[in-house]
């Protein structure tokens, strides 16, 4: 049966077409700056900074921009399509549902891991150039912590605009998945405690089920996980998620891989049989 | 003996409160050119949406190509070509990108450039999709649907925003590819945009089928008919039933001071003519005409052109 890998073929037009628009370029030049400003800004900044010090410079802000950058590339990738009907096109062509939504992911996972990929080659360039050290071990895991957070985010941005049938839609639950991420999150266990005890202020050591919330994020979880294999030596908060070995299971690291890759099965899953049951019409 | 390309049994699809397609048994054989009719909303795209699994049946069953239209979607696709109605373009890619993309997914060895001589796009195979006029773009997802020699070509609305040139081009690709043994199912609003290639037709209204011939069959049906135009003086909106009720009369529709009135062979102008008086109108003039294919077609979809205010049904 021909039009197996009919997912490739949608992936691939799909980077195509983002391409030809500009958001891959500004994508592109956005990352190049920000990258290439961030490695050089602890040296304007004094001291004698190294690499590491880059990488835990432009860290936080990292992991702000990308789950919003993969929101912007995501949320119309298939609400769009059915906003001008292009999405009829595909599916008369010999695609299920589930390959449009696995080529979207794919796709505009390229139009992030592209641009993120460039920013990264110019910082280490700039790296090299300013600190005389070719950029090795903590770079890479950086670099690979990134691109699985715009992995994480992507599936939830297409996810959303798999599952709604409005352009206003998406754009809501896309803004209020970061929202949720990055500025509520926080609160949902410090809201727990205070219903349980009255008061914000904790005594007695953090409890095991409010470390868990606390770190059940996707990039939090991400970041747990990968601390059994990256040491994300470069400092900051990265490295700061290592789990006791007297820990419960589920506060163990190898479980924060549970959690992370439940945030990729749900959104999709969710967004896949929304979209295999909705009318195209 | 291959089965069907189209076969469709008490196929359901109910909006809320709104029958758009009710109980439907539809049969396409194969190798012919079937002419799916009737005004827009009748339940056409509905059926057609339903046959491409856009939208699924409440009710009954449609196979295509003897395969199931809702679990084998794959196979149906690959051996379909499908021109969908209302079906957007990727502006920034090329009407050459678009070809080659649906060859790649269904992974034939077409020439892109040859797909697009053959709609009259080779011109404008590298200009960007999103600079098209309506026809153009009508061109090009005609140069999608035949990637692939398809063994059956679904039409929806093919000739919308193609000029009468263009119509008549695609008539004549649609007459080469059934020549090669394609079914070619072929939807319109317009009786005209089909009569000339349809080996049958059928016309849909309300939901439902209300008939389903040959072209000759059809013709056979009006031959006989004849027309007669009435103009009055006088509210003429109570005199429907009493025309309606008249022997050999199988039309009636009223818009302002004109009535129409269909009359089979044996059927008597006079008769029509006394009956309008005896409602206390005046007849100023009246007019005569044999009936053709376009007016039977509007008697059997008169919902959608009537606009007397009683709306005047018609019992053929």
């Amino acid at each position: 049966m021909s039009g197996a890998n009919a997912w490739i073929d949608v992936a691939k037009k799909d980077f195509a077409d983002a391409a030809r628009s500009k958001m891959l370029w500004v994508l592109s030049a956005l990352m190049i700056v920000f990258v290439g400003i961030a490695s050089y800004a602890p040296k304007a900044l004094g001291g004698d900074p190294d690499i590491a010090a880059a990488l835990n410079f432009m860290s936080t802000p990292m992991l702000l921009l990308i789950p919003i950058l993969a929101m912007i590339v995501g949320y119309m990738s298939i609400v769009g399509e059915r906003d001008t009907g292009s999405i009829r096109m595909l599916l008369s062509l010999p695609i299920v549902r589930g390959e449009v939504v696995l080529g979207k992911v794919l796709g505009r996972l390229g139009v992030l891991a592209v641009p993120t990929l460039l920013g990264f080659g110019v910082g280490a360039v700039v790296m090299f150039a300013v600190y005389g050290e070719l950029p090795a071990g903590s770079f890479f895991e950086f670099l690979v912590f990134t691109l699985l957070v715009a992995m994480l985010y992507t599936v939830f941005a297409v996810s959303i605009s798999a599952s709604v049938n409005s352009r206003g839609k998406a754009m809501g639950l896309a803004a209020g998945t970061i929202i949720l991420f990055q500025y509520l999150w926080s609160a949902i266990p410090i809201g727990i405690y205070y219903l349980l005890n009255g008061t914000v202020r904790i005594t007695g050591g953090v409890p095991d089920w409010f470390q868990f919330l606390s770190t059940a994020t996707p990039s939090a979880s991400l970041q747990k996980f990968l601390l059994m294999f990256f040491d994300f030596g470069f400092g900051g908060s990265l490295g700061s998620l290592q789990a006791g070995s007297e820990a419960p299971i589920y506060l163990q690291n190898w479980f924060s891989g549970i959690i992370a890759l439940l945030w990729i099965v749900v959104p999709l899953a969710i967004g896949y049989v929304r979209f295999q049951r909705t009318t195209i019409s | 003996m291959s089965p069907p390309a189209i076969e469709t049994q008490n196929l359901t699809r109910q909006f809320g409160d709104v029958l758009a397609v009710d109980s439907l048994d539809l049969t396409v054989r194969s190798g012919e050119i079937y002419g799916f009719l009737g005004p827009n909303g009748a339940g056409k795209s509905t059926t057609i949406n339903m046959l491409l699994d856009y939208i699924r049946p409440t009710d009954g069953t449609a196979t295509v190509l003897g395969l199931d239209a809702q679990s084998d979607i794959k196979e149906i696709h690959q051996r379909v070509g499908v021109l969908p109605d209302d079906v957007g373009l990727y502006d920034r890619l090329t009407a050459r990108k678009h070809v080659e993309f649906a060859i790649d997914v269904k992974e034939t060895d077409d020439d892109p450039q040859a797909l697009l001589e053959r709609v009259g796009l080779a011109d404008a195979a590298d200009r960007k999709a999103g600079g098209f006029s309506k026809g153009m773009g009508q061109r090009l997802r005609l140069a999608m649907a035949l990637v692939g020699d398809p063994e059956l070509l679904i039409l929806d609305e093919p000739t919308s925003g193609l000029d009468p040139n263009g119509a008549r081009e695609l008539r004549e690709i649609v007459r080469e590819e059934n020549e090669r043994g394609t079914t070619v199912f072929f939807s319109s609003h317009i009786l005209g945009q089909v009569e000339a290639v349809c080996d049958r037709v059928g016309i849909m209204n309300e939901g439902q089928m209300v008939v389903e011939d040959s072209i000759e069959g059809l013709r056979d049906e009006v031959g006989s008919d004849t027309q007669l135009t009435v103009q009055v003086g006088g509210q003429p909106d109570g005199v429907a039933g009493s025309l309606r009720d008249l022997d050999a009369v199988t039309s009636v529709s009223i818009e302002g001071s004109t009535i129409r009135v269909g009359l089979s062979e044996r059927g008597s102008k006079t008769a029509v003519l006394s009956a309008i008086e005896d409602a206390g109108l005046t007849v100023d003039d009246f007019s005569t005409e044999q009936a053709s294919l376009d007016d039977l077609f509007a008697s059997y979809t008169s919902k959608g052109v009537d606009t007397s205010a009683e709306p005047a049904e018609v019992d053929a």
